[in-house]
C-alpha cells in the first residue's frame, strides 16, 4: 500500500555536460520536477539519451547537477549528500562488485563502508543471503558467478543499509529472461516493506509492473502517471497498419473515413476512442493493407503519441 | 570501521591474492639491481668513496620499488572505475578524504611491504642494516610511498585507460625516477642535468631514503643536507595527498 508522503522531491533539474575537444556541450536533462512517493515503485521509461540514467546518477550523488533542487527525505542532495547517501541502495547498471572476492567479502566491505555494526552485518548478510537464495554461494569469488546470480548479490548490497530508497539502473540489462524475471520477483517482493525503488528501464514489462511510470525523451520528463492510466489516455484502441504506400493509404482514409492517424516507423497508427468498424475500412482498403493489428495501448503507443517515435529496444523482450 | 581502513585492506588483500604480481614486485628490481649494478660495476667509480656501483644503486633500486609499487596500486583505481567498483564506493555515505586516504594508505602498503621484502637483500649489496636503520627505512618508505601514491592517484582520477595511464607513467614518472639521484650521483652530472635534478622533488626522496640506510638518528637531526630534503619530501607528500582529495571533490562523476 503506498504511503501519501513524499519521500523524494525534484524540482527544476537540469543538467548539462560540459563539451570535450569537438564535442558540443549536451543538454541532458530539462526542467525537470516530479515527487515520488514513500513506498511506491517508480519507472523511468524512455530510449538510451532520454536522461533517465542522469536523473539517476544525480539522485545517486554520483553527478551534481547543473541546476536545480533534490530533497531525499528531507535532506537537500546539493547540501547535505552523506545524509542523502545514507538513505540510498544503489543497483548500478553496470556491475559494482569486486569480482576478485568473495560475495561474502563483497558484502562485508559494503556494509562496513555504510559503518553497520559487525554484529548486525553479519546477520543482515545471512539474511539476504538466505532470502536471494545465494547462501550457498557466499563463499564464491563473484567472478565465478552466472549474470543472474551476479545482479542478485548486487540487490543483496543495495538492500544491506536497509534504505529507504532503492535506486536500480537498468538492473536486468545483459540478464536472459529467466534471470530477469527472478530478480524482478525479488524487486516486486519489496512493495509493501515501505521500500521506495526507482527503477529505469527502456522495456515496457518492467515499467508496466511499477505503480507510477514517469516517460523520458530528449531530457524532459514528459509525462507521469499509473500505467494503465497513461495507456488508457491515448484513447480505447490502437490500430495499426502495414502497407506499401503508407502516406498514400493515410491520405484515402482521412478522406474517406475522417479518420486521423500518423506514420511511424513505415507504419500507419491510429488512436482509437470511439467505435470504430474494421469491415468498412477492409471494404475500401483491403488490397492496400499487408498486415493490421487491433489492439490495447500500450505504453509503448503512449510513447510513441507523446513523442512520435517507438521505444528503441523493446524488441528486447520483458518480463 | 572506518571507510579508510576497509579500501587500504582490500587493497593489500588483492596485492596477496595476486602470486604473480607479488612474485613480479620483487623479480623486477633484483633483476635491474643485478643487472645494472653487474653492468656498471667496472665503470662507476664515486670520488674520494670506495663504494661500488652495486651498493650506490641499491637503495636507487627501493626507490624504484616504491615508485613502481604505488604506480600499480593506483593503477587499480582505473580498473575500479572500468569494472563499476568505483561508482558503489562513491555513493556510500563516506567523505571523499576517506576515499583517497583509502587508497593512498593501501597502496603505501604494499609498497611497504614490498621494500621490506627487497631489504632482506642488502646484506648482497654490501650494507648491514642494524635495527634502527630499518625502522628509519621504514618511515621512510612510509612517507616516500605516500608522496608516490598520491601523485599515481592525482593522475589515474582522470585516466579512463590503462594504456593512457602508461604512457603518463613513461613520460613523467620514469624520468622523475631517472632524474633522482639513483642512477647515478647528482654531483658530476652535467650542469643543465644538475640543474634539473635540483627541482625534481624525487631527489629529495633519494636522499631522505640514502641517509636511512647509513645514518642513525643522532646523525640524521645534524644533517641540515637531510632535513631540508625530508621536509621537501613531507611538503610534496602532504601535497599530493591534498591534490587528491581535491580532485575527488572536484571531479566526482565516474
Amino acid at each position: 500500500m503506498v504511503d501519501s508522503q513524499v519521500l523524494i522531491r525534484i524540482a527544476g533539474l537540469s543538467h548539462t555536460y560540459p563539451g570535450k575537444g569537438k564535442t558540443p556541450e549536451r543538454r541532458a536533462l530539462k526542467d525537470v520536477h516530479l515527487e515520488v512517493l514513500k513506498g511506491e515503485m517508480l519507472a523511468l521509461l524512455g530510449p538510451n539519451g532520454s536522461g533517465k540514467s542522469t536523473l539517476l546518477r544525480i539522485l545517486t550523488t554520483a553527478l551534481k547537477p547543473t541546476e536545480g533542487h533534490v530533497q531525499i527525505g528531507g535532506f537537500d542532495l546539493g547540501s547535505d549528500p552523506r545524509s542523502v547517501r545514507k538513505q540510498l541502495g544503489v543497483v548500478f547498471q553496470k556491475p559494482a562488485l569486486d569480482r576478485k572476492m568473495s560475495v561474502v567479502e563483497n558484502l562485508v566491505a559494503a556494509g562496513q563502508l555504510y559503518g553497520i555494526n559487525r554484529g548486525i552485518l553479519a546477520s543482515r548478510i545471512s539474511s539476504l543471503l538466505e532470502g536471494l537464495a545465494l547462501a550457498d554461494r557466499r563463499a564464491e569469488k563473484v567472478e565465478a558467478l552466472s549474470g543472474g546470480l551476479a545482479r542478485r548479490v548486487e540487490l543483496a548490497k543495495a538492500l544491506l543499509p536497509e534504505p529507504s530508497v532503492l535506486i536500480l539502473d537498468e538492473p536486468t540489462t545483459g540478464l536472459d529472461p529467466i534471470s530477469r524475471q527472478e530478480f524482478w520477483n525479488e524487486v516486486t517482493q519489496l512493495r509493501g516493506e515501505g521500500t521506495t525503488v526507482i527503477v529505469t528501464t527502456h522495456l515496457l514489462d518492467e515499467a508496466a509492473v511499477c505503480d507510477r511510470v514517469a516517460i523520458m525523451h530528449e531530457g524532459q520528463l514528459l509525462r507521469c502517471a499509473p500505467p494503465q492510466q497513461l495507456q488508457r489516455s491515448i484513447g480505447r484502441q490502437v490500430l495499426t497498419l502495414e502497407c506499401a504506400d503508407p502516406d498514400g493509404l493515410l491520405a484515402q482514409i482521412r478522406a474517406d473515413m475522417h479518420l486521423e492517424g500518423s506514420v511511424v516507423d513505415g507504419a500507419l497508427r491510429f488512436s482509437l476512442e470511439d467505435p470504430f468498424s474494421l469491415d468498412r475500412l477492409l471494404a475500401q482498403c483491403a488490397d492496400q493493407i499487408e498486415r493490421l493489428t487491433l489492439a490495447h495501448p500500450s505504453l509503448d503507443d503512449v510513447f510513441v503519441e507523446l513523442t512520435g517515435k517507438r521505444l528503441v529496444g523493446r524488441e528486447e523482450g520483458g518480463l | 570501521m572506518s571507510a579508510t581502513w576497509v579500501l587500504a585492506r582490500r587493497e593489500v588483500v588483492r596485492f596477496v591474492r595476486q602470486p604473480t604480481r607479488l612474485f613480479g614486485s620483487l623479480a623486477q628490481p633484483l633483476m635491474f639491481w643485478f643487472f645494472m649494478g653487474s653492468g656498471f660495476s667496472q665503470s662507476f667509480s664515486l670520488p674520494g668513496e670506495a663504494m661500488g656501483y652495486g651498493e650506490f644503486f641499491y637503495p636507487g633500486i627501493v626507490l624504484m620499488l616504491l615508485l613502481f609499487a604505488a604506480i600499480f596500486s593506483t593503477i587499480t583505481l582505473i580498473e575500479d572505475r572500468t569494472a563499476g567498483f568505483l561508482q558503489g564506493v562513491l555513493v556510500a555515505p563516506v567523505s571523499r578524504l576517506s576515499i583517497v586516504m583509502g587508497k593512498i594508505t593501501g597502496g603505501t602498503a604494499i609498497a611497504l611491504l614490498q621494500a621490506l621484502l627487497f631489504l632482506a637483500f642488502a646484506p648482497l649489496a654490501g650494507i648491514t642494516l642494524s635495527v634502527v636503520n630499518v625502522l628509519q627505512l621504514v618511515a621512510a618508505c612510509i612517507l616516500i610511498g605516500l608522496g608516490f601514491t598520491g601523485l599515481g592517484f592525482m593522475v589515474a582520477w582522470f585516466m579512463d585507460t590503462v594504456a593512457g595511464y602508461h604512457a603518463v607513467m613513461s613520460v613523467v614518472f620514469i624520468p622523475l625516477w631517472l632524474l633522482s639521484g639513483a642512477l647515478f650521483p647528482i654531483e658530476g652530472a652535467a650542469p643543465w642535468l644538475e640543474w634539473l635534478m635540483r627541482f625534481n622533488p624525487v631527489t629529495y626522496a633519494m636522499i631522505t631514503l640514502r641517509a636511512a640506510f647509513y645514518m642513525g638518528p643522532e646523525q640524521l637531526l645534524a644533517d641540515g643536507v637531510f632535513l631540508r630534503a625530508l621536509a621537501i619530501t613531507v611538503g610534496w607528500s602532504l601535497l599530493t595527498t591534498l591534490v587528491s582529495v581535491g580532485v575527488v571533490r572536484w571531479r566526482s562523476d565516474v
